[in-house]
């Protein structure tokens, strides 16, 4: 009995070191690392498997996509800020404010089509396949960007 | 005490004294016997004995338990690429930069 128990725990520690080993090795350490620095680039670079050619054309996408995305930004601040404004205000008319809030979902409308644009962009530099799954994972998310967290990455390309 | 005296009655008697058993002819038989016995009680010996079950034991408990790990592993990736991604567009989204600025 003693040899079948101390057997048993010999598969189990077997299976468990198997187990342990293909956990460790079971992701490109290059993406595993990128993604626990949260860099951004890095993540771009390594688990699309950009070429120095790509990655180049993409952070140069970026670099002219960053001064677009500042113009929208305030853009969207200033028309966010006037329909505060105004709805502050006791004398605005229903009207007004129907106004202010369409200007205000019509640039976020147009930060989207932008943002979108961008990313096929960006996806046009990579290879089919990663261009494919790149647009996989951002675009449901550009759609949806209610849920999106703050940024808290290093995307050294984007100034704001 | 002294028992090597001659003179002792104990040690004349056991100076005396004879064993003579009687020969046993299964003695060698039940010695290996007892030694084969002995032999098989090792781990070694146990696992030599069902070899072919404990490989593939062993062998479906390696391949589950590294499909397992491979799947934990891509779990996680798929988890912490959700969250880059989600920082990524925040990062790039002037509707999510704009909510952010005071």
């Amino acid at each position: 009995m003693k040899h079948l128990h101390a057997t048993i725990a010999a598969v189990a520690v077997l299976a468990g070191t198997a187990g342990f080993l293909s956990f460790r090795m079971g992701a490109d350490p290059a993406v595993k690392a990128a993604l626990a620095k949260q860099d951004a680039m890095a993540w771009l670079r390594t688990d699309f498997q950009l070429t120095d050619a790509q990655f180049a054309a993409i952070r140069k996408l970026h670099d002219s996509y960053s001064i677009e995305c500042e113009e929208h930004c305030r853009a969207i601040q200033v028309a966010v800020r006037a329909r505060n404004a105004l709805k502050a205000a006791p004398e605005a008319g229903s009207d007004a404010l129907a106004a202010v809030d369409r200007r205000v979902a019509a640039l976020r409308l147009a930060c989207e089509s932008a943002i979108a644009a961008h990313v096929r962009r960006c996806a046009a530099e990579m290879s089919p396949e990663a261009g494919q799954r790149y647009l996989g994972l951002v675009l449901p998310k550009i759609r949806d960007f209610d849920h999106l967290a703050a940024p808290d990455l290093q995307l050294n390309l984007h100034k704001h | 005490m002294n028992t090597s005296d001659p003179n002792d009655p104990l040690s004349r008697t056991l100076a005396a004294w004879r064993v003579a058993p009687p020969p046993d002819p299964n003695f060698r038989a039940a010695a290996w016997r007892r030694i084969a016995r002995a032999n098989r009680d090792t781990w070694a010996a146990y696992l030599r004995a069902h070899v072919a079950g404990w490989s593939a034991a062993a062998a479906l408990a390696v391949v589950a338990a590294s499909w397992a790990g491979h799947a934990a592993a891509q779990a996680k990736l798929d988890a912490d690429r959700e969250r880059m991604v989600v920082s990524y567009l925040g990062a790039i989204d002037p509707r999510v930069m704009a909510k952010l600025r005071p």
